[in-house]
């Protein structure tokens, strides 16, 4: 699948839902959690405002913001007519003019996240009549486009290559910040613009946590949940290492949650729910006795999907009933706390292929004791 | 000027009161409450994206999800962090104030504390939330204008820098500096553009900056562009922009790396040397755009400085005023500048240079000079 194929049948589903016009949005805060409808309709990852217009019938338009970023999106989105320009509301109006549709045969994703003087103009431009089709486009780019799928595979790359650093260059004494920013920047050498890389330590550490400036102490477990991403596409590793031994009970936890993992990725397949895979992760550690820690405040999912496109197949929760398709992506991570350990992670990138789950990673997660 | 905003901020935000006493902050509230009489509390708000008021009165720049700090003109402020218990040991870390609490529902605690001070509640820093969020901002604040007032007061409050805010702004110039020479050296050495970029960001970064960003041109000025992709051919001569955070306080710069001036460059770097002359208290941006448009004429302007000519720079990246060739806004001493100008052919010679400028009641020091 490819992108102009991902517009050609939400052109269809337009139909179906009685939409001659749809249009995306998205401004320039670019999160993991956050659904990207220019990303997705455009693969163009906008420095400002932007919104891509799509006729039902005829040519999309992409939008952005400043005009001076017009070429860029031209070799980024060359299925689409690019206008740059410094007032997006403007242009958005002049093409809903264009257009010549009912407002109520408009449709709009994106507009309610939005600053809102943006969401008010556009509101106002379709007399309060436009129509939210957010999980219309969402569900639409469940499935990655065979693009979307090389990236993620070399944002997976970076991400075991940053990890690999890490290990090469945490130590007692430094602080968390300065290893977040050092791999980080790595991760950037590599080919990574951007990457959401929680990271917490200490010896029993509650959940992982943005980085700060807490200096790391021998016998400390460092978790970090690295996440390049590569020309827009995310991934996710989720790692644990100890800076020197680790007591026996660390070792045979961490075991314990790599297990979890794997009959977790056991279920991944077409056919399956989401539910299904974090349940199957939940009955590794239920058995064990940790049932009351498999659920809020300790744990509310086991993994999600990485934007910063689409954000489905979305979280692997128990009350996730989205049926598995082949090529959805998402991490896989039965990050845990247990009373005896602390907080510890692992996880796995995966792709869902027509023979099950595939996990993108060369390595699966391991318990690293860095010799200090 | 636009930049690429990261998903997460990961550097150096711990607040330390070395750098940044907590009295520095303690006048900051007074003289707001000074300014601003008849309000009773004031919250102020911020995310990873637009956090420069937040930051001016509790250091706190938020690194994933959003924060407030609840200010009352009596008494102590809180910090409201979202993100649960487990995230306020390092926000903590981050600001000069000691009460850290979960913020869950800001419009339902904004409500609260309106109710409890029995008096006006003013919000800032909440002009790029969803429009959902604000107007329940709004409702919960009931009528009146000191959201208005209080964001011109902060505004005027945060315009003039103070001695150790100034502090800040030249340790940033100085990591933009570093940066700067690295990447003049990889260019030189004939390096791919990425790795040039990757080479004078990590000069930053050693020097524990909070965060850079960078933007750079693969067809001799003419555009710019963010790193999205790896570009392994080098370019000579390579214009780049980096943006350096250190202590919460920004500095920017234009670099014209490797190959030596062309024509538009020249001009460029004449216009600015003149502009500086005169940036002096008075000054206004309309006096400063004049002054550009004869010293490169016949050449045109650059399209990413077309529309101003610079802004200032402190907390945020872009913060009021702009230089404009509509700004009527006079030059201020404690104002400080980014001054950016764009000379083009409109074919083949382009060129942007800037300098950081801090005015003075005697004129104005270049904090930053352009190459």
């Amino acid at each position: 699948m490819n992108i102009r194929d991902r517009i050609d049948a939400l052109k269809c589903a337009m139909e179906s839902e009685g939409l001659d016009l749809l249009i995306g949005f998205h401004d320039s805060g670019h999160f993991i959690e956050k659904p990207n409808p220019v990303m997705v309709l455009a693969n163009f990852k906008s420095l400002g405002d932007a919104a891509v217009v799509l006729p039902r019938e005829g040519d999309p338009v992409l939008v952005v913001t400043p005009a001076w970023d017009a070429e860029r999106a031209i070799e980024t989105s060359p299925h689409m007519k690019v206008i740059g320009t410094d007032d997006l509301v403007a242009e958005v109006a002049s093409a809903i003019d264009r257009a010549r549709v009912p407002a109520s045969r408009v449709g709009v994703a994106g507009l309610a996240a939005m600053p809102a003087a943006i969401e008010k103009a556009v509101m106002e431009k379709l007399n309060g009549e436009a129509k939210p089709v957010d999980a219309l486009v969402t569900k639409n780019a469940r499935r990655k486009t065979s693009a979307e799928i090389e990236r993620a595979r070399e944002a997976t790359r970076i991400a075991e290559k940053a990890y690999e650093y890490m290990l090469e260059i945490a130590r007692p004494g430094m602080r968390e910040d300065e290893l977040a920013s050092e791999v980080r920047w790595y991760g950037k050498s590599l080919g990574a613009e951007d990457n959401f890389f929680m990271m917490t330590s200490g010896r029993h550490s509650m959940a992982v946590q943005t980085s700060s400036g807490r200096k790391f102490e021998q016998g400390d477990l460092v978790l970090g949940e690295l996440t390049p991403s590569f020309e827009g596409q995310m991934s996710q590793i989720c790692r644990t290492l100890s800076l020197g031994p680790a007591p026996d009970v660390v070792r045979e936890k961490y075991q314990l949650l790599v297990h979890a993992m794997k009959e977790g990725m056991k279920l991944a397949r077409p056919g399956n729910t989401m539910g299904q895979v974090c349940n199957a992760i939940n009955a590794v550690l239920e058995a064990q006795g940790y049932g009351k820690y498999c659920h809020p405040p300790h744990i509310k999912r086991r993994g999600h999907g990485l934007g910063f496109g689409s954000t489905l197949p979305g979280d692997v929760a128990p009350d996730n009933g989205i049926v598995l398709e082949e090529d959805m992506f998402f991490v896989i991570h039965p990050n845990q706390y247990l009373p005896e350990t602390g907080y510890m992670m692992c996880g796995e990138p995966t792709l869902i292929t027509a023979q099950g789950a595939q996990p993108l990673t060369k390595r699966f997660a391991w318990l690293e004791e860095v010799k200090v | 000027m636009f930049t690429m905003h990261s998903t997460l901020l990961i550097g150096n935000y711990d607040w330390d009161a070395e750098r940044m006493p907590r009295e520095e902050f303690q006048a900051r509230i007074r003289e707001f409450h000074k300014r601003v009489p008849d309000v009773a509390g004031l919250a102020v708000y911020g995310d990873r994206r637009s956090n420069a008021e937040l930051a001016y009165f509790g250091h706190l720049v938020p690194k994933l999800r959003d924060s407030a700090a609840l200010i009352p003109r009596e008494g102590e402020p809180r910090m409201l962090v979202a993100g649960g218990a487990n995230a306020m040991p390092p926000a903590a870390r981050q600001t000069w104030i000691g009460k850290n609490e979960p913020l869950v529902d800001l419009p339902k605690a904004l409500a609260q504390w309106h109710k409890e001070l029995n008096g006006p509640v003013a919000v800032v820093g909440v002009d790029n939330v969803r429009l959902a969020v604000q107007r329940a901002l709004f409702e919960a604040l009931g009528p009146g204008d000191a959201s208005g007032r209080a964001a011109a007061a902060v505004r005027a409050m945060m315009r003039v820098k103070s001695p150790r805010e100034l502090v800040e702004i030249r340790r940033a110039c100085g990591m933009l500096k570093a940066a700067a020479a690295t990447l003049q050296d990889g260019v030189k050495a004939g390096k791919g553009v990425t790795d040039c970029m990757a080479q004078a960001e990590h000069e930053a970064v050693k020097m524990r900056a909070m965060e850079v960003r960078s933007l750079f041109s693969l067809d001799g000025g003419r555009t710019l562009r963010p790193y999205i992709s790896p570009v392994a051919r080098p370019v000579d001569p390579l214009l780049a922009y980096i943006a350096v955070r250190s202590g919460g306080y920004w500095a920017e710069g234009f670099i014209q790396a490797g190959k030596g001036s062309n024509e538009s460059a020249a001009k460029a770097s004449e216009a600015l040397n003149k502009v500086i002359a005169v940036m002096k208290p008075g000054a206004s941006g309309g006096d400063l755009a004049r002054i550009v448009r004869d010293a490169i004429a016949p050449l045109g302007g650059h399209p990413l400085t077309r529309a101003s000519l610079g802004n200032a720079i402190g907390l945020a990246l872009e913060e009021q005023p702009l230089l404009s060739a509509e700004s009527a806004v006079k030059l201020e001493a404690g104002d400080v500048y980014t001054v950016r100008i764009g000379a083009s052919d409109g074919k083949e010679r382009h060129a942007i240079v800037s300098a950081m400028v801090a005015v003075t009641d005697r004129g104005n020091e270049v904090l930053w000079p352009a190459a």
